[in-house]
């Protein structure tokens, strides 16, 4: 009796079918509906992620609840059923405090990656699993045609502990080539572009860092010709270390740089 | 009966930090690439383990992938209570 801890992961759902190969929310929300129709869940989670983010959403509104998105810290009071979640708005430069009270019944909420450590795995653990039926959609709304991966051997953006960034001041193509990868490969670091960079054609658009693209928040990062936009810092102003090289003093990125 | 009553007085307490009524029950939905879990997903975990509760998985995706990503994903037992330190 009592000191038997509660565990994370204490049980694992999961739906198998050739129409969840992709995920597709007009697919997959009947099957969301089906898992929290009459359930005792209370809290429905997922990544801020492309598919959290359109999945999510139209569960709930089909709930007539919200969905509280991209959030960055939590509390459960669980004498009144409410949670208090933070999340970032205005490109992060405020941090807004939003409370789920009560009466909603089931909160629903997309969760920042770089607020929160990943889980890990154990060896000898093991929750126990349930399969749940997949719902068909005989005719789905939206089909997926293709899905096209740029392919890279450096570390991914996400997760990448260090990357190295480059800007407008490039100039071209060759130029970012020739300076960012030599380095991004000594450092075992991953490469992010600004926004200019990826609309000038200097880099892929999964290479984006900011309020648009990703958001990141490595050990280092490296900016070389970004000026910090606001809406640039808004995608890496929590990365431990910032290295800054540009021409121009002052520019915004300086405020928050620790090295150059 | 004096002995009777003081084990009832034991119990009372232990009964009410028992009660589980309002206690949290979260769905964290799993993303998976390919059959390997994304790591957005896995701080989603650390999220919803955050709230206190129950925590179950959802892991949705092709027959020929769910098997494997839900081994892996039985694996992610949590320990709650720790105190996790960000990055």
């Amino acid at each position: 009796m009592g000191g038997k801890r509660l565990k994370g992961v204490t049980s694992v759902l999961h739906a198998a079918s050739p129409q969840y190969t992709e995920i597709l929310p007009e697919t997959v929300s009947p099957l969301f509906e089906k898992v929290l129709e009459g359930s005792t869940f209370t809290h429905v989670a997922s990544a801020t992620s492309s598919a959290g983010k359109s999945l999510l959403p139209r569960v709930s509104a089909r709930l007539d609840v919200p969905t509280i998105s991209d959030i960055t810290s939590l509390e459960h009071d669980a004498a009144s059923n409410s949670t208090t979640f933070t999340r970032p708005i205005y490109a992060g430069n405020a941090i807004a405090t939003v409370k789920a009270p009560s009466n909603i019944a089931i909160k629903f909420f997309t969760v920042r990656g770089t607020a929160f450590a990943p889980a890990t795995s154990q060896d000898g653990a093991e929750a126990s699993d349930q399969a749940v039926d997949a719902v068909e959609v005989s005719n789905p709304t939206t089909e997926h045609i293709k899905t096209t991966i740029a392919k890279s051997d450096r570390p991914d953006l996400g997760v990448a502990s260090r990357i190295v960034s480059g800007g407008r001041a490039l100039k071209n193509a060759e130029t970012f080539e020739k300076t960012l990868y030599p380095l991004a490969d000594a450092l075992g670091a991953a490469v992010g572009a600004s926004r200019a960079a990826v609309d000038a054609g200097y880099a892929d658009n999964s290479l984006q860092v900011g309020q648009t693209g990703k958001v990141v928040a490595p050990e280092l990062y490296m900016a070389l010709g970004i000026s910090g936009a606001i809406q640039h810092l808004a995608g890496m102003k929590d990365s431990k270390m910032i290295v800054a090289v540009n021409k121009v003093c002052l520019v915004p990125s300086f405020f928050t740089v620790s090295g150059f | 009966m004096l002995r009777t009553g003081s084990v009832l007085c034991r119990r009372a307490p232990l009964l009410r930090s028992y009660a589980t009524a309002s206690s949290p029950h979260a769905l964290v939905f799993l993303e998976h690439r390919q059959g390997v879990i994304e790591p957005g997903s896995l701080s989603a975990l650390t999220a919803a383990e955050k709230l206190g509760g129950q925590v179950s998985a959802l892991v949705i995706g092709s027959p020929e992938h769910v098997p494997n990503v839900v081994a892996q994903a039985k694996k992610y037992v949590l320990h709650f209570g720790l105190p996790h330190t960000l990055f």
